[in-house]
This record gives structure tokens, sequence and C-alpha cells, in this order.
């Protein structure tokens, strides 16, 4: 199987909700009906039982939102792309990374790298092949000053290190695993019984917590609970921030979109059309008061950061319609859906433009 | 060498400070301040060869100078246009002479010299150069100071007069120039920055304004025609007490480490008079922020 259609069987569904499938209904046949409104009856797609989340220290300004039992942390990650693993680059893969380090010695190579080990290796390689080229520039300025060599000769010189570079690159080009940099493992990752401790959790942001809690629940905590116990009640703004970009990330999820962090590149979310295994993203998210407005170096610099990452860059301005007090008000009865339905959004599209290159 | 530094002042607001003089802006280059010279073409920022006078400074650069007795400030009454069109109706006919003057002189200059380099290649050539007394051959001569006359430049000269005239007329106002100076700084700077430029400066760097690389200043290790940048340099932030939004470092420190720069934070640490800048200047601190493990 291809890993597009592993992919696209894995990632079926874009959010924790799954379609009732019913039997065929065959009209002429009583029997049929009764299956069917048997099985009408007694399907159900809610979750069996809700998942657990840990949120940790309480009452602190940094919580953490942690699920902790693989099977949720999966079912998180593979329906929606909710959460990062905290010992990943994303998805929760530390666990089984790391048995798959451990075995090695006993079952030996052949096996599939993961995509933090490719990371590793290729940067790797881009550095010896840095260092390479250094040494080459530097062999030639070195002749160049003894004053030992004529330009035809030099670009000779210059052709024939090249050749050797590109040979170089591609002899090297077949990613292979580099030795791990925790050779001496710590005890306290195994058990008693030797066996490795499932030391990884996958995180939520406070934003993804509120949806799944809220326009989807199915974490074992209700909005009002979540947002009581990541917000200390002396700290206004940070509510109405919450709420703010709440808003926003709702707004997106409603339209379809992967929501994720994008920190990375300076803003609050990117958008991801299906999620991070099928494409890069394509737009960088940051969420501001209609209200505010910021100096003109944070534009151009995040916009050049969104640009060089080739994303495109949105301002979403969030408006709140009514006043401060109500919509928090609001948020500590629980009433969300009267902060949303009190909020706008509208979007901004902030992009370089330069005559000559944006023709086409 | 004082420079000047002239101020066009509005109500209420003030351009940034220009310089006219090119031997004052070859003075200032030497001292490290580079200024941005005029004209460069949106599509075509590299040309070099476009620019021209007035040289614009940073207000901190004008300050600078100033506080280090290197310069001395002018300031233009109201809009430019207004002043020369009043000049203009006084002494046109004055400015006129003094132009068409120049003009002959520097025509009677490069006649001389194409005479002389005529004769020196007839010299070399081995042909004796026929004196005109000797040889009416009138027809043949006129042509060739035809031809000699085509080919004279008409030299702009780089220094505009009708400033200068302004500036002799108007510019020594020392309450008007004191106001104008007191507007600089309240519009454009705040003392935090300009210690951090003077830090920077008594380092050897040379700064320039940093909003291409999401910056207040970027600083050059030496002349920017010698050198790419090494500083992105952000508007001074009391780190002990003003908070950094996370976003803001995440990003400036990406686009510093894409671009071969690190991200600096810096501030004055206020345990002296901060208005005291001779006490100040060894006790401005820098951070440097850097985005590991990228490329």
């Amino acid at each position: 199987m291809s890993k597009r259609t592993a992919n696209a069987l894995r990632y079926k569904y874009p959010l924790p909700v799954h379609p009732l499938v019913l039997p065929e209904l065959i009209v002429h046949n009583p029997i049929s009906w009764a299956v069917w409104l048997y099985q009408y009856v007694r399907q159900c797609n809610a979750l069996a039982e809700r998942i657990s989340v840990t949120i940790t220290p309480e009452g602190n300004a940094f919580p953490h939102i942690e699920v902790r039992d693989p099977t949720d942390m999966m079912y998180l990650w593979d329906n929606g792309f909710f959460g990062t693993g905290q010992l990943s680059r994303s998805e929760p893969t530390w666990f089984e990374r790391k048995q798959l380090e451990l075995s090695k010695d006993t079952v030996g190579g052949g096996k599939q790298l993961s995509l933090e080990q490719i990371t590793r290796s290729r940067r790797q390689q881009r550095q010896e092949f840095k260092q390479q080229r250094e040494k080459v520039e530097a062999e030639l300025l070195a002749l160049r000053q003894q004053g030992v060599i004529t330009p035809e000769e030099e670009s000779k010189v210059l052709e024939r290190e090249r050749e050797k570079l590109r040979a170089y690159r591609e002899s090297h080009s077949s990613l292979k695993e580099l030795p791990g940099d925790d050779t001496s493992l710590p005890d306290d990752i195994f058990d008693d019984e030797g066996n490795l401790r499932r030391l990884e959790a996958l995180e939520l942001l406070p934003v993804e917590a509120l949806f799944l809690t809220y326009a989807l629940p199915i974490l074992d905590i209700s909005p009002k609970e979540l947002i009581d116990s990541i917000i200390s009640s002396d700290d206004p703004a940070a509510l109405d921030r919450l709420l703010m970009h709440y808003t926003a990330y709702h707004h997106y999820r409603s339209q379809g979109w992967c929501v994720r962090s994008g920190i990375k590149f300076g803003c609050d979310y990117i958008l991801y059309k299906r999620g991070p295994p099928f494409q890069h993203a394509e737009f960088c998210v940051q969420v501001l008061d209609s209200e505010d407005s910021k100096p003109y170096t944070w534009y151009a610099s995040t916009a050049r950061v969104c640009g060089g990452a080739s994303k495109t860059l949105i301002l979403c301005y969030v408006t709140r319609n009514s006043s401060p007090e109500q919509t928090r008000r609001w948020a500590a009865d629980g009433k969300l859906a009267d902060v949303l339905s009190s909020m706008s959004v509208g979007e901004v599209v902030y992009r370089r433009w330069v005559p000559g290159r944006n023709r086409d | 060498m004082s420079v000047c530094i002239t101020l066009v002042g509005g109500a209420g607001t003030i351009l940034a400070p220009l310089v006219f003089d090119v031997e004052a802006i070859k003075k200032l280059r030497t001292l490290g301040i580079c200024g941005i010279l005029t004209g460069t073409l949106p599509s075509a920022t590299q040309q070099n060869v476009f620019l021209s006078v007035p040289l614009r400074l940073m207000p901190e650069e004008a300050m600078w100078l100033y506080i280090n007795g290197h310069a001395h400030f002018k300031a233009l009454p109201g809009p430019t246009a207004t002043a020369v069109e009043r000049l203009l109706e006084e002494e046109s006919e004055e400015i006129c002479k003094a132009a068409e003057e120049r003009l002959q002189q520097s025509f009677k200059l490069q006649r001389e010299y194409k005479l002389e380099q005529h004769r020196k290649k007839l010299e070399q050539l081995g042909i004796n150069q026929p004196s005109k007394e000797d040889h009416p051959d009138s027809a043949r001569q006129s042509k060739e100071t035809k031809l000699m006359e085509a080919s004279l430049f008409i030299e702009t000269p780089t220094m505009s007069t009708i400033l200068t005239k302004i500036n002799d007329k108007f510019g020594d106002e020392q309450a008007k120039i004191d106001r104008l100076l007191c507007i600089l700084v309240a519009q454009f700077s705040n003392w935090d920055n300009y210690l951090l430029f003077q830090a920077l400066k008594n380092e050897g760097y040379v700064l320039s304004p940093g909003a291409r690389f999401g910056g207040k200043y970027i600083a050059y290790p030496g002349d920017p025609l010698r050198f790419h940048s090494h500083l992105v340099i952000r508007d001074a932030l009391h780190y002990k007490n003003e908070p950094l939004d996370f976003l803001e470092l995440a990003a400036g420190a990406r686009l510093g480490t894409t671009v071969k720069k690190l991200w600096v934070i810096g501030a004055p640490t206020r345990e002296s008079d901060a208005h005291d800048s001779a006490k100040t200047q060894d006790n401005v601190s820098f951070y440097s922020v850097e985005w590991a493990g990228f490329g």
C-alpha cells in the first residue's frame, strides 16, 4: 500500500465525528426494515468513554493540558490532528521510536526511519556538505593569495571542485541513521519489569481543549471547568485573549481547516487544507483585536518570516460586539455560544507585492 | 569642519534631518554615519547610480553628531517650496546671473583643457601644430572649434545655490532651531533607543534603519559597502520589567537567523541617571537571540 493511500485511510475523518453506517434498506423486504431500524436505534457514534485530560500545574499562568492515555493520544491525532507530542515533532511517536531504537541490537537493521531521524540526518548532511565547500573555498583563496593561479586555471579548478562536491552530495544522498545522541539511557525510563515507560503525553493548546469540550464534547471536562482551571480569575485580560483566540480557532475549524499552532512562524495559527502528513500549511494566521494597531516593523517582520516559508499571512481581526464585562460574565457562566455570537471575524491578507515579479 | 544639518519644519511636524553638501557627506562617512541618500527607485533599490543628495539622517544619527560636536543645525522656515518661491521673487535675476557665470567659467576651463589635450596628442604623433597666425585656414579651424563646442559638458552642481542662500538668509534663529530639535526628539526617537545607538556606535558599529529586517536598527561591523550587517537590533526594551511577546521573539529570531544575523534585544540598565548620557553609555546591556538547529 502506498504511503498516500495509507494516510488517506488512517486520517479518514477530519474531526473526531464519525458518521453512522446503516445497512442497506430494501423497500420490499420488511426484514431489512427491522434490521435497519434496530441498527438505527442501537448505533451510536459517541465515544464509549470521554477522553481524560490532566491539567498541571493547577492555577498556574502557564498550564499544561495533557492527554496521557496512548489510545486517546492516537485518536486525537488521527481525527483532526489535535495536540502535539511533548517529546516528538508533532505526532506523539516517542514510545514507538524509542522501542525501535532499543530493539535495534536484537532485531537488526532494515527498519524505517522516523521523521525526527530523517530531519537530523538531513541536517548533518547539509552541515558536512557546507564544511566541504568551505574547505574548497579556503584552498582556492590560498592559491589566489599566493598569486600562482591564472583566471583560466582558477575556473578549471573551480569546475573540478564543483564536480567533486556534486559527487560527494550524490554519494551521501541516501539517508542513513545516525547514532543516537543518548547512548546511555537513564534508568528511570524503564519500569520495574524492564519495560519502556510511556513518558510522552499529548499536549493540547488551550483553544484545542476548549474546542474538544465545547464544540465536540469528547473531553471529560466541561467548558466552564476548563476555563476556570486554565485562567486565574484575577487576570481578565488573559480570559479576553483566550476568548478572542478561541473565536478565531473555532471559525477556521468550522470552515473545515486543520488549525495548528504557528509558533514556528511567529504567528498564532497555521492552516492546513487536510493536515500535516498531506501537504505544507498554506496560511499563517495572526489573531488581532480589531481595536489594536501594531508598529510597522511588526507587520514587516511577521510577513517576511511567513513569506520566507512560502506561506500567506492572514491578519484575522476579531471584533467584540458586546462589552468586555458582559463577555467575561458569559464565559464565567459557561455560555460560550453567547460569547461566540457576540464576536465577528474579518480577515485581511498581507502580502509583499513587487510589480515586476507579480505579473503572472 | 562642522557639518551643517538642515531641519525642515512645518506646522508641528518635521521631516528627517537632511545634509545637502557632498563634502559634508564624505566627512560623515568617515565618522561611520551613512544615512540614506535620496532617489532610490522602489523597483531597483540596489541601483546606487540613481542616488543623490540630500542625505537623510536618522534622528539618532543627527543627535549623535550634534552631541559629539561634529555638526550644527540650521532650520528652514516652513515648507521648502514656499521658501524657494520667496527667494526667487526677490533674487531671481541674481541667481540666474550667477548660474550663467558659473556655466561660462566651466566652459572656459573645459576649452582650455581640451585644447591642451589636443596639442599634446598632436605632439605625440609628431605633427607640428601650425600656429594660428601662420595658417589662416579658417574653415578648418572653425570646424574644429564647432566640434569642440559641441562636446562641452554642462555640469550640474552637486550643491544647490538656492538652498545655501536660504540657509544664509533665514537659517540662524537659535530659538527656532531649538524648537525644531525638540520636535525631532519627541516625534521620532526616544532616549533609550538613542542610548542603544550610542553604545553600539562606540563599539565601532555602523548603524542604519532596520525595518527591512524587522528591527529598529541594523548594525554593520564597518562600512556597509564592505560588510554585511551582523545584528538586527530591536527597539529598546527594559527586559527586567517589560514583557516580551513570545511570538515576536520567535519571529524576530527566525528572521534574523534566516538572513544570517543575530537578533538583539538591548536596554539601558537604570542603575544610574538615565538622562546623563556620559554616565549611562557603559550601562547598556544586550542579549542576542538565535534560532538553533536551523537549515
